[in-house]
């Protein structure tokens, strides 16, 4: 898999192929999140610090995306929550006929797009820790 | 009101002109009595209202232009509103017109679209359905909850000579139909479309010499913007704080409503809004749902010209659309999908997630 990551600014990638996310961290308020904005979006705070996110999360949702009518264009889509409080929305890597549950842990790992182009780019996805279903 | 549908053969301009149009005519006034006029549209340009003014007559009347996402129609209502109550003038239009797909002149930048694509940001309805299986987690509701508001909408549908789909659907094609996003069928989504709609504000006194039509008042209108909330999902709370304003200024709540109009996108939308709203408790929506009080003869009949599901929404006079029915039904003349003896109406409504409006009128 390509590592030409869309946004790179979002991404740190880790040595054993996950990634972490490059959030912030609220000095005034503790409270975390991505991606990364100008001011607290809680406490309005511009005290702001870079906060690495991830790779360990819990999935608080999941669906999937079926708006197209190709199948092959159907994907998972997910919201995780870090242990840190930010949730976080991305694509969850798995069959969309069989979704992780809710409450799942999960991992950050870079996920490749493809566009109908047959361009394709790289941004992180969600997917299953097995050791921890194990 | 024009009617919302897909037209091939009509500009944005057309259906704003018609929706004036046919307001002018429901008030006995003409457009050069207009003073001050509101657009609301969605992402089909600038001055909107202007183009629209300009084949109406230019009679020197000011037009402002607002974009608000799907609440650009009750941005426009609010503004006209507040210019008569104010006595900043005696007559106001508030119009809106959208054409949703096609038209929209205002795309996103590449960099913004590469931001959108990598965060799985690109899909309205993804983004419901993610609540929904979050509720379905949550609570244990069933599709079936979701299906049965869908029936519900189109069964308004059907009696709305306004509305996209006039067409009653059964549970079973509604939870047959293709899947959009798990486990929102498009029954249970909203279509794009396009169309337009118009309201009048004037003074009491001006709307009882027009004397057309028994008079409805508006108690109160309240908008209010996004609010910080732990967790992915922050329109039920900012619906929350917006109507406790509304009831707070109105001096009326939930229980005093004889209909609602709100914002549905999807099924679950309308199902999170009834808590957010105080129709019910936190978690008691699927009962009223399967109990029948949000549909035609119950208790507290929600979306009664079929919501955005089955009437539309072209994002810019959806507000617009709302209001309409809203006085229709407090006027008695709603026809076949009528609330007998309506005397309060509630309408909520939302603009992309970061702003929530609340508007009670009275009869």
């Amino acid at each position: 898999m390509s590592q030409n990551f869309m946004v790179p600014a979002w991404i740190h990638p880790l040595d054993d192929g996950r990634l972490r996310l490059i959030g912030q961290r609220c000095r005034g308020c503790g409270t975390h999140a991505f991606p990364r904005t100008t001011a607290c979006k809680k406490c309005s705070s511009a005290d702001l610090e870079q906060a690495m996110l991830g790779p360990n999360a819990t999935l608080y949702s999941v669906t999937a995306d079926r708006t197209s009518t190709s199948a092959a264009n159907h994907k998972l889509v997910g919201q995780a929550q870090f242990p840190d409080g930010a949730y976080v929305q991305g694509y969850v890597a798995g069959d969309v006929n069989y979704p992780p549950r809710i409450g799942a842990p999960v991992e950050l790992i870079p996920y490749e797009l493809r566009f109908p182009d047959g361009q394709t780019g790289t941004t992180y996805g969600f997917r299953v820790r097995e050791k921890a279903n194990a | 009101m024009a009617r919302f549908g897909r037209y091939d053969d009509k500009t944005y301009i057309d259906h704003g002109v018609e929706a004036v149009q046919a307001a002018l005519v429901d008030a006995g006034l003409a457009w050069p009595e207009i003073q001050k006029a509101y657009c609301g549209a969605c992402g089909i340009g600038g001055f909107v209202g202007n183009q629209i003014g300009q084949e109406l007559g230019l009679t020197g009347v000011a037009i402002v232009n607002v974009d608000n996402a799907s609440a650009s129609g009750s941005s426009a209502f609010r503004q006209a509103y507040h210019a008569v109550a104010e006595e900043r003038c005696d007559i106001a239009m508030a119009m809106g017109t959208g054409q949703i797909g096609r038209q929209m002149t205002t795309p996103l930048s590449k960099g913004a679209m590469t931001k959108m694509q990598a965060g799985a940001q690109t899909n309205a309805m993804t983004i419901f359905a993610l609540v929904a299986q979050r509720r379905m987690h949550k609570y244990g509701t069933r599709p079936e909850v979701f299906g049965r508001i869908a029936v519900k909408s189109h069964w308004f549908g059907a009696r709305n000579p306004y509305a996209q789909f006039q067409k009653e659907a059964t549970l079973e094609e509604v939870m047959a139909g293709r899947m959009i996003a798990d486990p929102l069928t498009l029954y249970m989504c909203c279509p794009s479309g396009d169309g337009g709609a118009a309201a009048i504000v004037t003074t009491p006194a001006i709307a009882k010499r027009l004397g057309r039509h028994p008079l409805v008042r508006v108690k109160t209108s309240v908008m209010k913007g996004e609010v910080w909330a732990d967790g992915p999902w922050t329109m039920d709370l900012l619906t929350q704080l917006t109507a406790k304003e509304a009831y707070e200024k109105a001096g009326c709540g939930p229980e005093d409503f004889d209909l609602v109009q709100l914002h549905d996108a999807t099924a679950n939308e309308e199902l999170e809004y009834y808590e957010a709203l105080g129709l019910c408790k936190p978690g008691e929506a699927d009962k009223l749902v399967m109990d029948g009080d949000v549909g035609p003869g119950g208790r507290i009949p929600v979306n009664t010209d079929g919501g955005l599901i089955s009437r539309g929404h072209p994002l810019g006079p959806t507000g617009l659309a709302q209001t309409w029915e809203t006085v229709l039904q407090l006027r008695g003349e709603a026809g076949a999908r009528q609330v007998p003896n309506a005397k309060l109406g509630a309408i909520q409504m939302i603009g992309a997630g970061a702003v929530c409006f609340m508007t009670i009128l009275e009869r």
